[in-house]
């Protein structure tokens, strides 16, 4: 009995240490989670029921959900503006994810079949993903420059526009111009993580596919996707999420006719945060911001609820089981009952 | 163990709604006043090692010179005001000041920022006015000294009070090709018509580019708009702060004048629009243009290159070859009217922090203002940094006016300092400064003024809509 006890209390001695060796390796993580995204995202929230302004703390009342009442009043000009913002981002975003994953597969897919110099592909395509935003800004800002400096319009020798326009009102070669850089600039994130699955996807699946009759397409349809699945959902979910908090290539990418123009609500948010006029404004603007979350936490969940994995196995997958659950049963190493439960 | 993360989770919840509750109401920042000044038999302050922290937004080529000032004024006052200097880029200045002064961390005495600014200081209750200060110390600053288009907004709204004392201001200048402007005019052009005049000849006499100037570069376009649109009779917003450039018929005939006088120069070839500021600095440097408007701060650099180019020295090359003039009258429609001369300039200015409680620290900063502002010498030394004095006092002193910088520059490019015209007392200065240089950008993508109006109107409701949100 006292063993026990002993054997008990040393076991609890041991979980202990573990649960303290984790939280110690956790630690800068959670303290600056805590201090830089948890307390400010719960401040956020208070003060959006606020009328705060944080050099007059004398000032600052509770006025309940009126900040939120004024996000849907379109009678406020300001309100129509928020709601602005979100429109190209929106067609932005339709735009860009896609491309985000699908030209980034496709590469995988490629150096995955290990071509003649493939390593220098990998590196060439992932190297654009270490530069900074406004680095990628700079070098796109000066390729499609609009004046006579703008190196595109020199080797084309025209006088394009390319970086101007207002929302709606002749900014479509702006977007584009965003889209080729921000393809340049993301593909090497979604492009490792492709490949990583890719190489993860067992080879005896394209054998069953290949005994099936299968070919290329056949192959990447039934067996490549489905096996990837999760890591297209990762990089679907991470860059649906940065696109949707669209900041930078604006940002960066534009000209004196829209740079204060605010294409995308985290601009508009920046915008009026960032001046001391609108400091009274800090409860509203946090409101905005709560709504803005939410609004891309929607998304984000109907993205995860259209990907989730319903337990459908892939047809290779199914025929493989079912080929070796009938030859257990056939040599007899098994029951009919035990099959099932196994090969299930 | 999900019981405790729920209460640790919980714990801090409700300490950060706490501690966010707490900001509300209390805290009172009125500025007060301690300590006694001692002063002599003719009633003059007597400083004993006062020391006051000086935040300067002054931080380009013009910082080394204005710690140079500042270092000699320290020695001439040494043992009785010292005065400890900080600079930090106008891009991050009002946010980090703000905060420093709201947060009472390090924050600065004294502050010299853009005077377009300062009402967000006051409206936060950053600053405090230096009446008490000028009465009690008997050191008096008085706004009739300054020039009037910055000294009538020196009480930020408060009428009666003195909050931000102007220093000096910066604008657009014409550099010129001393060389091509001779071949086609005895003089220098002192109006519009003879500034077109002299530019028609010299692109039909040698097909040089008359004119240059950056349409793609903001600084540039953000100071000659606003001039042109004074200089047509426009005013910047109403009594109630509200912008009525598109719905006051004053106002909008200004706005048109305004574009047109620019759009003008390229309609009548004799300004390419599209340019950047490198092409044009190039055009310049090679002899290629008779006149090029450009900020004064570029001066310096485009005189280095054209003397590098041209294998001269710099004293050479401001004797022969590059002049300057003023934009008085050059974008002025009518020009007999009383607003031709008027040009639109950014300026700075000194606060003092809401932090300064102490009467001796309060006149040592106002002994400084009035050597900064009223000293001859001091403006002479400013001036050739780049900035023209705002102090009438200054201006009428001797030690200046025979400065060489001066005499052949600074009041050849702004030649009446009451004639000099700011942003004034509107919080939203940034917003201001973007909707005029937008309006100009957008009409200049048109040949035609059919979509003037509508561009006018545009910009109107905006910075409308931006100023009633400030408001809301």
């Amino acid at each position: 009995m006292a063993r026990n006890n002993e054997k008990t209390v040393a076991l609890k001695k041991s979980k202990r240490r573990e649960v303290f060796l984790a939280l110690a390796l956790m630690s800068p993580y959670i303290i600056t989670f805590v201090l830089f995204t948890f307390i400010p995202v719960i401040l956020g929230v208070v003060f959006s029921f606020m009328r705060y302004n944080p050099y007059l703390p004398e000032d600052n009342v509770f006025i309940g959900f009126q900040n939120y009442l004024n996000i849907f009043n379109f009678d406020l000009e300001i309100t129509k503006t928020f709601w602005g913002s979100f429109g190209t981002m929106f067609v932005f975003t339709a735009v860009a994810v896609p491309c985000l994953i699908i030209i980034p597969l496709a590469l995988a897919y490629f150096v995955n079949m290990q071509p003649p110099g493939y390593k220098i592909f990998r590196a060439l395509i992932y190297l654009p993903s270490v530069v900074s935003i406004s680095i990628m800004g700079i070098l796109f800002g000066n390729m499609f420059a609009g004046d006579g400096t703008g190196l595109i319009n020199a080797w084309l020798g025209t006088n394009i526009e390319w970086l101007s326009g207002k929302p709606w009102q002749g900014d479509t070669l702006r977007w584009v111009v965003m889209l080729i850089a921000s393809i340049w600039w993301q593909t090497g994130t979604n492009f490792v993580i492709f490949s990583g699955a890719l190489r993860n996807v067992p080879k005896s699946l394209y054998e069953a596919c290949e005994m099936d009759g299968g070919r290329k397409w056949k192959k990447i349809l039934y067996v490549t996707l489905p096996n990837i699945k999760t890591s297209v959902t990762i990089c679907l979910f991470n860059t649906l999420i940065g696109y949707l908090a669209l900041y930078g290539q604006p940002y960066t990418l534009s000209d004196l006719s829209n740079a204060d123009e605010m294409v995308s609500p985290m601009m508009f948010i920046q915008y009026y945060l960032g001046q001391s006029a609108f400091a009274k404004q800090t409860g509203f603007l946090c409101a905005c911001a709560i709504v803005f979350g939410i609004i891309s936490m929607i998304f984000g969940a109907v993205q995860r609820g259209a990907m989730a994995d319903r337990k459908q196995q892939s047809k290779y997958e199914t025929n493989c089981k079912s080929y070796l659950k009938n030859r257990a049963l056939l040599y007899g190493d098994i029951n009919e009952e035990k099959a099932e439960v196994d090969y299930e | 163990m999900k019981k405790k993360s729920l209460v640790i989770i919980s714990t801090i919840c409700a300490l950060t709604c706490a501690f966010s509750f707490a900001a509300c109401g209390g805290n009172n920042n009125d500025p007060t006043t301690t300590g006694t000044l001692k002063k002599d038999e003719n009633g003059n302050v007597i400083f004993e090692d006062v020391e006051f922290k000086l935040m300067s937004v002054v931080s380009g080529t013009d910082k080394q010179p204005f710690l140079e000032m500042i270092e000699s004024f320290n020695k001439t006052h040494r043992g009785e005001i010292n005065v400890v200097v900080d600079t930090l880029y106008n891009d991050t200045f009002d946010e980090t000041v703000q905060g420093q002064i709201k947060n009472r961390l390090n924050p600065p005495d004294l502050i010299m920022s853009h005077s377009s600014g300062h009402l967000n200081y006051l409206d936060n209750k950053l600053i405090q006015p230096f009446d008490e200060a000028i009465e009690l110390s008997g050191i008096t600053i008085d706004m009739k000294d300054y020039a009037q288009g910055f000294a009538k907004y020196s009480d930020l709204g408060k009428i009666g009070s003195l909050y931000s004392i102007p220093t000096d201001a910066q604008s657009t200048i014409i550099m010129y090709n001393k060389i091509l402007l001779a071949k086609y005019s005895e003089t220098v052009p002192v109006s519009r018509a003879e500034w077109l005049t002299v530019s028609e000849s010299a692109k039909t006499g040698e097909g040089k580019e008359p004119i240059l100037m950056s349409t793609t570069d903001g600084s540039t376009r953000d100071y000659i708009f606003p001039t042109a649109y004074l200089q047509n009779g426009g005013t910047m917003y109403s009594s109630d702060n509200h912008a009525e450039w598109s719905s006051n018929a004053t106002n909008l005939d200004a706005m048109k004048k305004a574009i047109i006088s620019i759009r003008e120069l390229d309609t009548k070839g004799l300004m390419k629009k599209g340019l950047s500021k490198e092409a044009v600095s190039a055009k310049f440097v090679a002899d290629e243009a008779l006149f090029y408007i450009v900020t004064p701060w570029e001066v310096t650099e485009i005189m280095t290159n054209y003397a590098k180019a041209h294998g001269k020295t710099l004293a050479q090359v401001k004797a022969e070859d590059i002049g300057a003039m003023s934009t008085s009258k050059m974008f002025a429609m009518d020009a007999n009217s009383a607003n031709a001369e008027k040009i639109f300039c950014d300026s700075h200015g000194f606060m003092m922090s809401t932090t300064v409680t102490d009467i001796n620290k309060k006149a040592a900063m106002l002994e400084f203002i009035k050597w900064f502002t009223e000293t001859g010498t001091v403006g002479a030394s400013w001036a050739e940094a780049g900035h023209i004095s705002l102090s009438n006092i200054i201006n009428g002193d001797s030690a200046y006016q025979q400065n060489d910088f001066v005499q052949n520059y600074i009041s050849k490019f702004y030649p009446d300092i009451n004639k000099l015209e700011g942003l004034g007392n509107t919080p939203l200065a940034n917003t201001m400064t973007s909707c005029f240089g937008q309006i100009l950008t957008d009409a200049l993508k048109n040949n035609t003024d059919t979509q003037d109006a509508a561009i006018i109107a545009e910009q109107q409701k905006k910075y409308n809509e931006a100023y009633d949100f400030s408001k809301m």
